[in-house]
């Protein structure tokens, strides 16, 4: 059985958002998008920015962020591997989110991609 | 007593795919969306059409907070393709009441609610996100979380600088966080 990765401070994390946690006027996110206590994202070096999108858009989402480790590891947060079916990069963020954890994510994360407001797709 | 039906309704059509519906003076086509949505009242003619259910709602576009209060029903359970719930009716309609009295507050102290209405957007955790942030209140930010049931509290987040206050609030104290927002003084 191969061994989990191992997340460190280096590494990038990449969320999913759903159309609605997302300001599309302002192009940022919401704390909407960043509160369950099991979070789930993709480990940025064991995908690419591209795959992981691809990924979210055939679920129906559209906009895609990144979040460094290390802020999620400062708030006291735990990031484990957690590899499911098709997607080996996948992760949890384990911890409460408190709102106003939830807020410093959404105003630090950046936006990677999310296509513009009248693409119908 | 006159009793609209179906069969009535169509008689007056041009067309057989259409009908014309006398409330709103318009002549519409029946698809059978349309069909379902159309509620048909007893001794009046009035007829109402429930637009939500004609298309799928468009949350890039659509920023109105009433409409996407509503339109929350719409989401089934994993709605954020990871594991978020769906949300309950009980829990909109306890939306739908923070939003009734954020106008009466607004309308009670002269307040232009269009330039103040907050952003709705659906938590990952179940809860319903009200937002006064972003650009339009530079100063002052507002996050407001409606919880999964009443067996919870609603939460609150202020932000004003590097400060940061958050706590749990009750329906009766809603007007004083809205007043530290909007600034108003007694």
């Amino acid at each position: 059985m191969a061994e989990l990765y191992q997340v460190n401070s280096s590494d990038k994390l990449l969320r999913w958002l759903h159309p609605g946690q997302f300001d599309w006027d302002e192009n940022r996110p919401t704390s909407a998008a960043f509160k369950d206590n099991e979070m789930s994202v993709d480990i940025l070096c064991l995908t690419t920015i591209e795959e992981s999108y691809d990924r979210a858009k055939k679920l129906g989402k559209n906009a895609l962020v990144s979040i460094p480790a290390k802020l999620v590891i400062e708030k006291g947060l735990e990031v484990k591997s957690d590899p499911v079916d098709g997607n080996d990069a996948h992760a949890v963020i384990l911890g409460k989110k408190t709102n106003s954890i939830a807020k410093f994510l959404a105003t630090n994360c950046k936006v990677e991609i999310y296509p513009p407001k009248d693409d119908p797709n | 007593m006159n009793r609209n039906t179906w069969g009535n309704t169509l008689q007056h059509t041009q067309h057989p795919e259409t009908a014309f519906i006398p409330s709103i003076s318009r002549q519409i086509s029946i698809t059978p969306i349309v069909k379902a949505a159309l509620v048909y009242t007893i001794n009046n003619e009035a007829l109402f059409i429930d637009s939500r259910k004609q298309e799928k709602f468009d949350w890039r576009k659509n920023k109105n907070a009433y409409q996407r209060i509503i339109h929350l029903s719409d989401l089934e359970d994993k709605w954020d393709s990871y594991n978020a719930p769906k949300f309950s009716k009980q829990q909109i309609d306890f939306a739908l009441t923070l939003y009734s009295y954020l106008r009466s507050y607004c309308f009670a102290r002269n307040i232009d609610f269009a330039r103040t209405e907050p952003f709705v957007a659906p938590c990952s955790d179940g809860m319903i996100l009200f937002e006064w942030s972003g650009k339009r209140f530079p100063n002052k930010q507002l996050e407001i979380y409606v919880p999964i049931s009443d067996k919870h509290s609603c939460e609150f987040l202020k932000t004003e600088g590097d400060s940061e206050l958050e706590g749990e609030f009750h329906l009766g104290e809603f007007n004083l966080i809205l007043d530290w927002l909007f600034n108003f003084e007694y």
